[in-house]
């Protein structure tokens, strides 16, 4: 017995179930390719830590999804009234669906951010543009989910929201009323369109999401992180590994999103709002979530068909950029595309300013009664919660230094 | 080469101290997901059910199935004259199968593995480990009180 024992310590546990799965599978091609993935360290390296960051993000959304899944019931009768027992009855339900409301809101941001420094740096040049067009269909994809998902709880704002969005393809000459038709799974907002937009929320949307994700990171794997345009490769200062150092970066990254996350949820916890009546009147000053505000005030001053062309147009030409901008492919600037995109950032931070100014729907703020929610034993345990992501964020840090110095040494040996 | 540290016992310290925090962390996330999961704080059983004549009055060798809370219960009233009426959970004690009266013969059975007892509830035969469990009843001013629990039956007006 003791002699079986010998040399098998719980340090020796990874190694020996390394080879247990070497001798079934052989990983180490796999292990080999992942090694090689590195990140150029240089003055705009921050921009690196969006995509992983998004990624995190959509990962935190379908877990507090799959768990809302527990106790939400998508039925015209049902869904506002499952939605009401989360947030009040269910043990921490108002934590995980505000989470998860909030962690919509942060995770269009974060993509958002994500398609803004890609664009800037041109980093859609050859031979990227696959990775820019799957890109692009996620970012479309991301407001599907918050358009979707915005109808699940079948409040009044909800309702108003989904009726004003889903008529908007009515101005598509032709396919107009069919598209309508479609989404709504009807001729009107009903029971219908909740069970279709659940459906789209929950799976259709996962499954496609994932499937692109899939290709955006295969792509990203082969080819390697790009450098922004103009920027020679002398003034990389370093290659990075991404396993296990820039990992870690990510990693202290996301547990500070998951502590705001937490925090916002704390301090604002999710609205659960009136019940969508069919025979209420649309309440005065109503408006859609931040992330359709611009397209919303423009279809207010324009032409309906008008507008609808105008953003299909401008969804194209950004799917299409790397086909577009020649010279970045020649790794030259274009001053045209630069100014192009400067006026449809400053269109879309105008309109979206506009219209966040404008005077919003009034209604009386929400009191969260729920026996797991309390301002202040809540708060107390959101600060411990910090405690614990500050102790980690600074172990992680020491962790990144230590392998780089530990990479150095053998650098220098090396020489 | 030399070096002035260990870079082992670094990497031990490290290792453990985030191994600690991430274990701070888990446990901080874990108690939280169990309770939501697990809904622990599901609606109680009824004290008591209090039935009225109409509702609770069978012929002889007659059953019916009424709800206690989200529990099926069977009532009874025996062939045999004299017999008082009675009232089961109808879960089988086996696999918690609903069971049924048969009146043809004469016992209370479930169908799932051919489990079957007799009117008082005792095995007869087949894979039930226990009789099924009776519910304690009185009469108060024409109406039936159920209670799954004896002292409940005094909570009764």
């Amino acid at each position: 017995m003791k002699k079986r024992l010998e040399g098998r310590t719980l340090d020796s546990l990874p190694a020996r179930a390394g080879s247990w799965l070497r001798e079934r599978i052989d990983w180490r091609p796999l292990a080999g390719l992942l090694a090689k993935k590195t990140v150029p360290v240089h003055r705009q390296s921050w921009i690196y830590v969006l995509g992983g960051a998004a990624m995190f993000l959509f990962a935190l959304q379908a877990t507090t999804g799959c768990l809302l899944m527990l106790y939400y019931q998508p039925a015209e009768t049902t869904a506002h009234e499952s939605v009401r027992e989360i947030m009040t009855r269910v043990p921490y339900g108002w934590l995980i669906r505000s989470m998860h409301a909030w962690g919509a809101n942060l995770f269009i941001a974060t993509v958002t951010l994500h398609f803004l420094t890609v664009l800037w740096t041109r980093a859609y040049r050859k031979p990227r543009e696959l990775t820019w067009i799957s890109g692009m269909l996620m970012l479309f994809l991301a407001l599907a989910f918050g358009f979707s998902g915005y109808l699940l709880p079948w409040n009044e704002l909800a309702y108003y929201a989904t009726l004003v969005g889903t008529k908007v393809p009515d101005a598509v000459p032709g396919v107009g009323g069919l598209l309508v038709h479609l989404l709504r799974g009807g001729p009107q907002v009903s029971g219908a369109t909740l069970t279709r937009f659940y459906a789209a929320h929950v799976a259709l949307l996962p499954l496609a999401l994932g499937a692109l994700l899939a290709v955006h990171l295969v792509l990203i794997q082969v080819q390697g992180l790009s450098l922004p345009l103009g920027m020679s490769p002398r003034e990389v200062r370093d290659r990075r590994p991404f396993f296990n150092e820039f990992l870690l970066i990510d990693g202290c990254l996301w547990l500070l999103l998951f502590g705001l996350l937490a925090t916002l949820a704390v301090l604002f916890p999710a609205e659960i709002g009136e019940k969508a009546d069919l025979l209420k009147p649309a309440p005065e000053g109503i408006k859609p979530e931040w992330y359709f505000l611009f397209m919303f005030k423009t279809l207010k001053l324009v032409p309906e068909t008008l507008g609808v062309a105008l953003f299909a147009l401008a969804a194209l030409f950004f799917l299409g950029l790397p086909l577009l901008d020649r010279n970045a492919a020649r790794e030259r600037k274009s001053p045209a595309l630069t100014a192009v995109f400067m006026v449809v950032a400053l269109y879309a931070a105008t309109f979206e300013m506009l219209a966040w100014a404008d005077p919003g729907v009034r209604r009386p703020a929400e009191t969260l009664t729920a026996e797991t929610y309390g301002p202040v034993p809540s708060t107390v345990t959101l600060l411990l919660f910090w405690a614990v992501i500050g102790f980690l964020v600074f172990y992680l840090r020491r962790l990144v230094r230590e392998n780089a110095h530990i990479r150095n040494l053998y650098r220098q040996e090396g020489q | 080469m030399k070096l002035d540290e260990s870079c082992l016992a670094r990497r031990r310290f490290l290792c453990g101290m985030l191994g600690g925090g991430a274990a701070a962390m888990g446990a901080g996330l874990f108690t939280p997901l169990l309770q939501y999961a697990g809904n622990f704080c599901d609606a109680p059983l009824p004290d008591f059910l209090a039935l009225e004549k109409s509702d609770y009055e069978l012929r002889p060798g007659k059953a019916k199935m009424i709800r206690y809370g989200p529990l099926p219960v069977l009532l009874l009233q025996p062939q045999e004259a004299g017999q008082p009426l009675r009232a089961f959970l109808a879960t089988c004690t086996h696999l918690n199968c609903t069971v049924a009266y048969q009146e043809a013969q004469n016992r209370i059975y479930c169908a799932c593995h051919d489990g079957s007892y007799d009117t008082a509830g005792r095995v007869l035969s087949g894979p039930p480990p226990r009789p099924l469990q009776q519910l304690f009843s009185k009469l108060a001013g024409g109406k039936l009180i159920l209670a799954v629990e004896q002292d409940n039956l005094e909570k009764a007006p």
